[in-house]
């Protein structure tokens, strides 16, 4: 008898420490998640627990003031995004964890928008959509096709998941295919549809591998070639005319000839020793529209003495200085994302005027294409989102004032680093975290922005909003409107205008920041 | 379904003329190689030529039959106009057409067409768009002998009409005017997608017969154009 009670004891005793255990640790029931709209007012009850009874709130594990509580109700007014997060309701004595709550703060989706394009006729075509917005919380995207009535059927697209392809059965038809998609998510629901005939929607992608050459012994002369998309099926059968455009950089008329088949062109009229620049553009013969213009070529003719570029003398100077820093390659030079955060915190001011330092280097890379950006979020104000699939594009004008942009664009997206986007600060919101670095000292910058646009190369015809921003050679240049640049500091060359843009930027150059690419909304 | 109400003769009478006033057997010059590449491509420009024409052809005609033709967004379910010729084919089976398939659809669909153009222009009401109509009718018609042409110097015999396989012109009950309209506009519509498949059927054809050093000239001895 005296034996079992102490071992009595201890199993009672083991057994309340485990239902205090229990009932501390885990949780009465799985959190509660909960959706509300920006900019309303939402009551959290604790559960079960009655308006009377005695409890504390926390957000995140910090604990929130009492007077934000109504009886056991917790009051959130004019919600923020940054509201969201997960709310526990504790017992005020005891601790014990009474509810869960994760919240989570947005908006019911705008009307979105859709648009199709047949780059691969007679394949097929596809649709590409994106909010207007951000909803700040997951959507759900719903696309159906129709044909008449025939419904037909939108494959996902494997890489983008704003995009769907459809396969053509039938040619030359003269029923119009209608494309409806319907967007929804925890507070609300929208919807948009287009009509449109079969050939309306062709328009293919720019020319590949335009390559300009001077013509040995022919002053005047300029040789370019390129070849027709890889996307386009089948040229033979459907054959595509070229749209070619030159001038030199130093000018701004640009010269046009329109070319109904090949792949080459002979320049015959250039203007001795300067340089070209040179783009092409592509079309089906018969229907459809004009693609985008290809990436630029440059090419200066022929001439009988070597020249030598004024870039030169100055590359050294800044190759010495920044090979340093950027010795190791340039794709596996990332500035750390991190390191954003503490240079362009939640101080930024919302809109506007934050000073921008362009960083280029002169490293000894090779020639195109190297450039990193990041965004610290998605929703930059560019009108849309840009998000790891997107492509930057940078044109430029050096030495002038504002031209028509060139667009340089940034063939792989792995040159593009993007952080990851789950630890985004969502009120870093329309504080435009996008930094670029660029290793090419022959880039040329232009910066512009367009919005909902999926094509490959921007140019002011698609509503590129610039910043004509002189630069004052003292300061650094200041984005005002839609955008602006994070300076890094490991990326750039702090306020000397001689950047390696291959001539110095001065008090009448412009920026215009252009983006390109698939604009698409970050599914979480 | 009949598409017009009567004027069955008229029918009749509109065969008879397209088929009686084809090029007979075009004249070849041969000098070599009988080249039917210029051919080709002359009939390709033709259907280039008529599908510009045809726009602003169109774009009257559709005005003329107000609204709710007129409008870009009209998207009706296809009703009736069974008996037009459609354009529209699976993708592998055009690609796989041989060259004297190709050339005959080509062929019955704007003969068809035409006649069914020429009934449009019968009721037509402004003189302006009677004139417009006409204009493009002859165009047509030179379309056909175009593509006769081309079938003859290839040794393809011409389509003829069987008996009995007409549409059947009966004077029927009248068309609703809306109805009618209808049939106006899917005739106009099955033109233009037409047009546009003859020229990729055309630049098939032409890529198939890149000529070696072609010199022959072949005259369309067309009457009636």
């Amino acid at each position: 008898m005296a034996a079992s009670v102490p071992w009595a004891c201890c199993a009672v005793l083991a057994a309340a420490a485990a239902a205090v255990y229990t009932q501390k640790h885990s949780p009465q029931e799985a959190p509660h998640v909960q959706y509300e709209r920006l900019g309303s007012d939402v009551m959290l009850p604790c559960g079960t627990a009655s308006w009377e009874a005695a409890v504390t709130w926390r957000v995140n594990g910090t604990d929130l003031a009492p007077d934000l509580l109504n009886g056991s109700q917790l009051v959130l007014r004019s919600l923020e995004l940054g509201h969201s997060g997960l709310y526990a309701c504790f017992h005020r004595d005891s601790w014990h964890l009474r509810h869960q709550v994760l919240l989570h703060v947005g908006l019911p989706p705008r009307e979105p928008v859709l648009s199709c394009r047949s780059n691969t006729y007679p394949k097929g075509f596809y649709c590409s959509w994106h909010l207007p917005t951000p909803t700040y919380i997951p959507n759900t995207f719903n696309v159906t096709v129709l044909h008449g009535s025939k419904i037909m059927v939108c494959e996902k697209d494997p890489a983008l998941k704003n995009r769907c392809h459809i396969r053509y059965m039938h040619l030359f038809s003269t029923i119009k295919y209608k494309v409806s998609i319907s967007v929804s998510n925890a507070l609300g629901h929208n919807t948009t549809a287009i009509t449109f005939d079969e050939f309306t929607i062709v328009k293919p992608d720019p020319p590949e591998n335009v390559v300009a050459r001077p013509v040995p012994s022919n002053p005047r002369r300029l040789e370019v070639t390129w070849q027709t998309p890889s996307t386009w099926p089948d040229p033979e059968s459907f054959p595509l005319k070229f749209f070619l455009r030159y001038r030199p950089l130093i000018l701004d008329q640009w010269q046009h000839v329109e070319l109904s088949d090949g792949t080459a062109h002979t320049i015959t009229d250039a203007y001795a020793g300067k340089e070209y620049i040179i783009q092409v553009a592509a079309k089906d013969n018969e229907i459809g529209t004009w693609s985008d213009w290809s990436v630029a070529a440059h090419a200066t003719p022929w001439t009988e003495e070597p020249r030598h570029l004024t870039t030169e003398a100055q590359a050294p100077e800044t190759t010495t200085s920044t090979t340093s820093s950027l010795a190791p390659p340039p794709t596996t030079k990332i500035c750390d994302p991190g390191e954003l955060g503490s240079g362009g915190g939640p101080s930024i001011p919302f809109l506007n005027s934050v000073p921008v330092i362009l960083a280029l280097a002169a490293a000894a890379a090779t020639a195109n294409n190297l450039l990193i950006c990041w965004t610290m979020n998605p929703d930059t104000a560019f009108g849309g989102s840009l998000g790891p699939d997107d492509i930057l594009a940078l044109g430029g004008s050096i030495g002038h004032s504002y031209r028509e942009v060139q667009a340089t664009q940034i063939s792989t997206a792995s040159e593009v680093v993007w952080p990851s986007d789950t630890n985004m600060a969502p009120d870093f919101g329309h504080s435009h975290g996008l930094r670029c670095c660029s290793f090419d000292p022959n880039a040329t910058m232009a910066l512009g922005s367009s919005t909902g646009h999926s094509d490959l190369v921007l140019g002011p015809q698609h509503g590129l909003r610039m910043l004509t921003r002189p630069w004052a050679s003292t300061q650094p240049l200041v984005a005002t409107g839609a955008t602006s640049i994070h300076p890094d500091p490991d990326c750039y060359r702090a306020t000397i205008p001689d950047m390696a843009l291959n001539s110095s930027l001065g008090p009448d150059d412009s920026m215009v920041l252009a983006t390109v690419g698939r604009m698409k909304e970050l599914f979480k | 379904m009949d598409l017009r109400a009567g004027d069955s003769w008229g029918m009749l009478a509109c065969l008879c003329t397209v088929l009686w006033h084809l090029p007979a057997v075009p004249a070849l010059n041969r000098t070599g190689d009988p080249g039917p590449g210029p051919s080709i491509q002359k009939t390709y420009d033709l259907t280039r030529y008529l599908e510009h024409q045809l726009r602003s052809l169109a774009g009257t005609y559709l005005n003329y039959l107000g609204p709710p033709f007129n409008e870009p967004d009209f998207n009706p379910p296809r009703l009736g106009a069974e008996t037009l010729p459609r354009a529209t084919v699976n993708l592998e089976v055009w690609r796989s057409l041989n060259d004297k398939l190709r050339l005959t659809q080509n062929y019955e669909a704007y003969s068809h067409l035409l006649c069914y153009l020429r009934g449009l222009n019968r009721q037509a009401a402004t003189a302006e768009l009677r004139r417009s109509l006409a204009h493009f009718c002859t165009s047509l018609q030179g379309l056909l002998g175009s593509i006769a042409g081309v079938m003859a110097a290839l040794g393809y015999p011409l389509p003829q009409p069987l008996p009995g396989t007409e549409p059947a012109w009966a004077p029927g009950p009248a068309h609703s005017d809306f109805l009618q309209k209808m049939d106006d506009f899917w005739l106009l519509k099955e033109l233009q997608t037409w047009l546009w498949r003859s020229a990729k059927d055309f630049n098939r054809l032409k890529k198939k017969m890149q000529p070696p050093a072609a010199s022959v000239t072949l005259h369309l001895e067309a009457h009636g154009f």
